[in-house]
């Protein structure tokens, strides 16, 4: 399991935006992760999607790691930014966008790409 | 006998309600209590015990399916934190729950003292 463990430390660490969630960004399986996605987009986020569902490790590995219990997690430059509700209010507010800014510099909207990255 | 009631007790749970539980013999010989709380219930019963001070908590089934939960809760135990630690506190209050798979899906709204 520490294999899982490193590659999903791998990818928070190296992907800018990154969304663990249940399904891809083109199948989604979850009402939460849909909404996260969602967020991210309209805010332009470069997102790197990570499907939980592969793998019933995976959730258990991330969980470990993050400390958060549930499904979808959205890190931005390794830091955990929360769940769906999260995001969703800093969405609104406006805070998701300057969180992105400082963390990705001020022309992170101009390169919006969508990725899905495997952990298993 | 599997499943035989043992006895039953009222228990009030602090919150003026009387919560009727059976204890019963299950299967592995060892008493278990059956507990005839909702879902909705038990998550209301858990969120007042861990934020005794809340101005507001609300438990609302999103679906009616018994298991996708709209919770609200206002505390001052939020004061100064971030969305983050707001959140967690939730969790933790609800980690049982969580783990038993009772919750499927949570959404949960957290406001401070203001």
């Amino acid at each position: 399991m520490s294999e899982i463990r490193e590659k999903i430390q791998q990818v928070i660490v190296d992907e800018p935006v990154v969304l663990f969630m249940k399904g891809t960004p083109q199948r989604a399986m979850c009402g939460n992760s849909t909404l996260a996605l969602e967020a991210l987009r309209r805010a332009g986020a470069p997102v790197t999607a990570v499907d939980i569902l592969p793998d019933a490790h995976i959730r258990q590995e991330l969980s470990a790691l993050s400390g958060w219990p549930t499904i979808p997690q959205i890190f931005i430059r390794g830091e955990l930014i929360g769940g769906a509700d999260i995001t969703e209010e800093l969405a609104e507010s406006g805070e998701l966008e300057e969180k992105l800014e400082s963390a990705l510099g001020a022309g992170y909207r101009s390169d919006p790409a969508e990725k899905t990255v495997a952990v298993v | 006998m599997l499943g035989a009631a043992v006895g039953a007790q009222r228990r009030d749970d602090g919150g003026g309600r009387l919560a009727e539980e059976d204890v019963e013999l299950g299967g592995d010989g060892r008493l278990r209590h059956a507990c005839s709380l909702t879902a909705m219930e038990r998550l209301d019963g858990l969120l007042r015990q861990a934020f005794p001070d809340a101005s507001e908590v609300s438990v609302v089934d999103r679906m009616g399916t018994g298991d996708h939960f709209q919770v609200v809760v206002a505390s001052p135990r939020f004061d100064g934190l971030s969305l983050v630690g707001q959140h967690r506190l939730v969790y933790d209050a609800l980690a049982e729950p969580l783990a038993d798979g009772a919750i499927h899906e949570l959404r949960i709204k957290t406001k401070g003292s203001q």
